[in-house]
């Protein structure tokens, strides 16, 4: 039922985004209309709306992955007696550190060290969004009721089981809300990578303030920011879905 | 008999279908502590809130002394009674002093009037000011904060105090510490106090008269006494419950059956006492009450039972004739109501 | 954490971890990157890589840079406690300055033992050195800080090596002479030009002016929704949404309106209130610093108990009373945690600015892009990342004296 239920969400959104970057006619008509002044802004040299929307998904997806595949286990370890005394408060000052860190550095630095173009940008994004899984992740281990995991040892599991059985479940609406933030945060970090040649909507936003031509802008920046509220929408329902019912309920009783 | 400071008449107060206080019509005397009485829902706590406004009736008025409460501003109403809850909600952010100086504040006392008055109901609510004043609520203990309560309620000395189940949160240690307490107060400050509890005990120690609530209705409206003597319907006699003749020799102060001690304090102790070899005589301390003296007298074989005071020096004798004689008396009481 | 105060840690890994980055980076990565020119930095091929080995001309120089590292390394898996966090401490001290004073003497055999080489840089191995003895040092922080018997004054005197480092880059940049090292030389041009103090001020203005814009309206609507649910629910769920939108989205998408309105009343231009400029940017922050003070307001005030309110409520308090005495004091450090977390995120953001002309450290930024040149990169982002340390810094300290004391007390706690 739930796999239904997430597919569902899933194929919602892609087609939703699809039938909006595939319209781009009727988009460029819309804009000339507003802006009868600049009848040559369109269509935009740099690439269709269809590529454009495909190459920030391409990146937004990737990074959000990798993050995600990098943050969780290492806010587990980080999480883990052995290494907890050591690893977390570095692990805590880094990310505080890192949350001051303006995403347009990180995308600027990419470009002499890597260079130009798709990965320099990837690798940008994985940095900038591996914090706010990794703080959630930190963050959710650490807050599971103690009471619960002294149940679970003095029933004789072992750690393993412990992380697998109670740990991770009761983390799983925090970590995802994490994901959720590191992916919003890499679309607008996917818009800045237009900068250094990654595509994506950022190239024609500011290609459009600097030479004045306002359908150009809103040409790039609607786009984006459609992307990133139907991506927050995605991975809202998301978090509900793979929520596990016994702590849905407790929200509701709390809230 | 003093004046009605606190008249309900024909009080209604309605939530859709439901009655929560249904025409309730009660005249509490200056003075008086009156505690309302009754099960979960009966309309007990509704009906106190009326009084200081912070439920409006959907009908009927009530008076206080003599002018209807709606006839003045809520807030002006409330800052002339005092009001005392269960979870004592003492502002966490501020010191004792300034909690209990908040009502004068807000009323417009100059300051060093209301640092004396702090301080004096500090000590009133046996709390030494010194060590208090400047603590914050979350440094005291639970039967402290009440206290502060209390004082907080008194601040600018109103005629009138509400109290919405005090020391219902308490242990129950504290909870009979703080009842004396009250007690002790009421004798100094006199205040007409109106009381809500769902504790019987309680009710009986505290009250002038007790006015047990059901579904929104008032069935009696007595002294204790009265209403364990003559209980109006079943209801209130389930209510009291079945050992109301013992709770009634709780109300009967021990001096009233006791023969008091000759001059010289020792008086002619009767019969032998048949008690257990070895054992101590139970006393019975002046101050109790008549279902303690039982006790006493239980325990030391039927046999007649010293009443001492404070220091331990012989006041009286409960003599078993005595107490025999006042308890075959109860059934004619109960039938003569 | 749960361990009891002044038990000390068993060995530390992280001291090692730290001590091992450094060897690496001492062992082979590039030292030194040098070029003709700066454009040619991008260029794989004109760019000559130096390991220190090779610039020094032998491995004596490699090895004393190396000692504290080797010394930390053998210290974090053997010892433990205080004495090996005070070994720690000053190896990742010495370290790191070792480090950072040999880095001048080692550009200039840099550029003068190789063809052309006009353009000098700090290669990975230098980075990483920095940064393996920078964990060096905190594990040795950490270490004696756990351990008992440690006066509370002590953390920040351990933090003085850092303070050494930046208070001589800022000497080196505002004395007379070139400096050598190729980021201050670049910070010392701005500074000398009055450039990046301009910036900074710029960047400090739209913070401030956006964050208190935000802070005045979320506390009023944080205020207005505890009051109707409704509106509390819809301020949230609108200013959750206007975060989600990409930072350069929603500044393009506010450009327009502006301009439109700058065409019809010529007027503003002469306020600076255009398409380009201070006012879709101050625009956008201030929308964006909505959420958290919305939210925090509206969470701190709902966190006051009900037997607080029904007591202020029965001792006559009218609604204005209970808010400013009650409600208020109580929500105040939740509320001031949420105007923490509004300055951060504004600092960060509006290093966007420049890129609709409103001017701040995005300005180097942008300029580093466009040039390839790190040291604008740097010269753009650190003073965003102090100037938002040292906000954060400060706001906590306020924060902290603002909050009635009674609340700062735990429960059943006697002072």
């Amino acid at each position: 039922m739930r796999i239904v239920r997430l597919v569902g969400s899933a194929a919602a959104a892609i087609i939703l985004l699809g039938v909006f970057f595939l319209l781009e006619d009727l988009h460029a008509r819309i804009l000339l209309a507003i802006w009868p002044q600049y009848p040559h802004a369109l269509p935009f040299q740099g690439g269709s709306m269809w590529q454009m929307g495909v190459r920030m998904v391409q990146l937004v997806l990737l990074s959000t992955l990798l993050c995600t595949a990098v943050g969780i286990p290492l806010g587990i370890v980080a999480t883990r007696p052995r290494f907890r005394e050591e690893w977390a408060p570095i692990v805590d000052s880094l990310v505080n550190a890192g949350q001051t860190i303006p995403s347009l550095a990180v995308v600027a630095l990419a470009l002499p060290l890597l260079g130009f173009g798709f990965v320099p940008a990837l690798v940008a994004m994985v940095l900038y969004g591996l914090l706010p899984v990794l703080r959630n992740t930190a963050v959710a281990l650490e807050s599971v009721d103690r009471a619960q995991l002294d149940a679970g040892r003095g029933m004789g599991m072992t750690p393993g089981q412990l992380l697998w059985m109670v740990e991770l479940p009761h983390s799983i609406p925090v970590v995802l809300a994490g994901i959720r933030t590191s992916a919003v945060l890499n679309v607008g970090v996917a818009t800045l990578a237009g900068l250094i040649g990654a595509g994506g909507f950022g190239a024609a936003i500011v290609h459009g303030i600097d030479l004045r031509v306002p359908p150009l802008v809103w040409y790039g920046a609607v786009p984006t920011a459609l992307l990133a509220v139907i991506l927050d929408f995605f991975l809202r329902r998301l978090e509900e879905i793979l929520t596990p019912k016994g702590l849905r309920l407790q929200a509701h009783r709390d809230g | 008999m003093s004046d009605p400071i606190i008249v309900f008449d024909g009080v209604t107060k309605q939530y859709g279908e439901k009655r929560a206080v249904d025409n309730l019509n009660l005249t509490i005397r200056e003075g008086e502590t009156c505690v309302l009485i009754g099960p979960s829902g009966c309309g007990k706590t509704t009906s106190l809130r009326m009084i200081n406004r912070l439920v409006e009736p959907s009908s009927g008025h009530i008076l206080i002394s003599g002018k209807p409460t709606d006839g003045v501003p809520a807030e002006q109403l409330r800052r002339q009674i005092g009001y005392v809850i269960q979870g004592v909600g003492l502002f966490e952010h501020m010191t004792v002093a300034q909690n209990v100086g908040i009502v004068p504040r807000l009323v417009g006392w100059p300051q060093h009037r209301i640092d004396a008055r702090v301080d004096e109901l500090l000590a009133l609510v046996g709390l030494d000011p010194a060590v208090n004043r400047n603590k914050y609520p979350r440094q005291l203990s639970g039967g402290e904060q009440q206290r502060v309560g209390v004082a907080r309620a008194l601040a600018a000395d109103p005629p009138i105090l509400l109290m919405d189940e005090p020391f219902g949160a308490l242990d129950p240690i504290t909870r009979e510490r703080l009842q004396d307490e009250l007690l002790r107060i009421q004798r100094v400050v006199r205040k007409t106090i109106v009381f809500v509890t769902h504790d019987i005990q309680e009710a009986l120690k505290l009250a002038d008269r007790i006015a047990i609530m059901r579904s929104g209705r008032l069935i009696q409206y007595d002294t204790p006494e009265a209403i364990l003597w003559r209980p109006a319907d079943e209801f209130v006699r389930e209510f009291v419950g079945n050992d109301r003749v013992i709770k009634a020799l709780g109300l009967i102060p021990v001096e009233r059956v006791m023969e008091p001690a000759s001059g010289n304090g020792s008086g002619r102790p009767g019969p032998a006492p048949t008690v257990a070899t070895g054992a101590t005589p139970a006393t019975v301390p002046a101050t109790a009450t008549l279902r303690d003296a039982l006790s006493a007298v239980i325990l030391n074989g039927l046999a007649d039972t010293a009443v001492v005071d404070g220091e331990g020096v012989v006041v009286g004798w409960i003599r078993r004739e005595q107490l025999l004689a006042t308890l075959a008396e109860f059934p004619v009481r109960e039938v003569a109501s | 954490m749960s361990r009891p105060a002044g038990a000390e840690l068993s060995r530390s890994r992280l001291g090692a971890a730290g001590a091992l980055l450094v060897l690496i980076a001492v062992a082979g990565l590039p030292w030194i990157q040098s070029a003709p020119n700066p454009l040619a930095l991008g260029s794989k091929l004109l760019v000559r890589s130096s390991s220190l080995a090779v610039l020094s001309g032998g491995w004596l120089y490699a090895a004393l840079l190396a000692a504290p590292a080797a010394a930390a390394l053998i210290v974090g898996l053997r010892r433990a406690g205080a004495p090996a966090g005070w070994w720690l401490w000053a190896a990742g001290s010495t370290g790191l300055l070792a480090v950072w004073l040999s880095s001048e003497p080692l550009i200039a055999a840099g550029r003068a033992g190789g063809t052309l080489a006009n353009v000098a840089l700090w290669g990975s191995g230098v980075w990483l050195s920095l940064f393996g003895y920078g964990v060096v040092l905190y594990a040795g922080i950490l270490h004696v800080r756990r351990a008992a018997r440690t006066p509370a004054s002590l953390p920040l005197v351990l933090w003085v090596p850092v303070l050494f480092i930046l208070v001589h880059a800022g000497w080196l940049i505002v004395q007379g002479e070139p400096a050598g090292n190729w980021l201050l030389r670049v910070a010392q041009e701005e500074a000398q030009s009055g450039g990046i103090q301009q910036r900074i001020r710029e960047h400090l203005w739209l913070s401030a002016v956006s964050a208190t814009l935000s802070i005045a309206v979320g506390v009023a609507i944080g205020i207005w929704g505890y009051h109707r649910e409704r509106v509390a629910r819809v301020a949230l769920y609108v200013s959750g949404v206007i975060l989600t939108l990409p930072s350069l989205a929603l500044f393009a998408m506010l450009m327009e309106p502006y301009a439109a309105l700058a065409n019809a009343y010529p007027v503003l231009r002469g306020y600076g209130i255009g398409g380009l400029g201070a006012a879709p940017a101050i625009t956008g922050l201030t929308l964006y610093g909505l959420l958290p003070v919305i939210r925090n307001t509206y969470a701190g005030l709902r966190g006051v108990s009900a037997a607080q309110l029904d007591a202020a409520r029965g001792m006559g308090m009218t609604p204005g009373q209970i808010m400013f005495l009650v409600l208020l004091p109580h929500a105040l450090p939740v509320i001031m945690a949420g105007v923490r977390q509004t300055a951060i995120l504004l600092i960060g953001i509006a290093t966007l600015a420049q890129l609709i002309g409103g001017g701040g450290l995005g300005y180097y930024i942008l300029m580093g892009i466009n040039r390839a040149s790190i040291a604008h990169i740097l010269i753009g982002a650190i003073p965003a990342v102090l100037v938002a340390v040292v906000v954060d810094f400060l706001l906590s300290w306020l924060g902290r004296s603002l909050t009635p004391k009674g609340l700062r007390l735990s429960k059943g706690v006697s002072a």
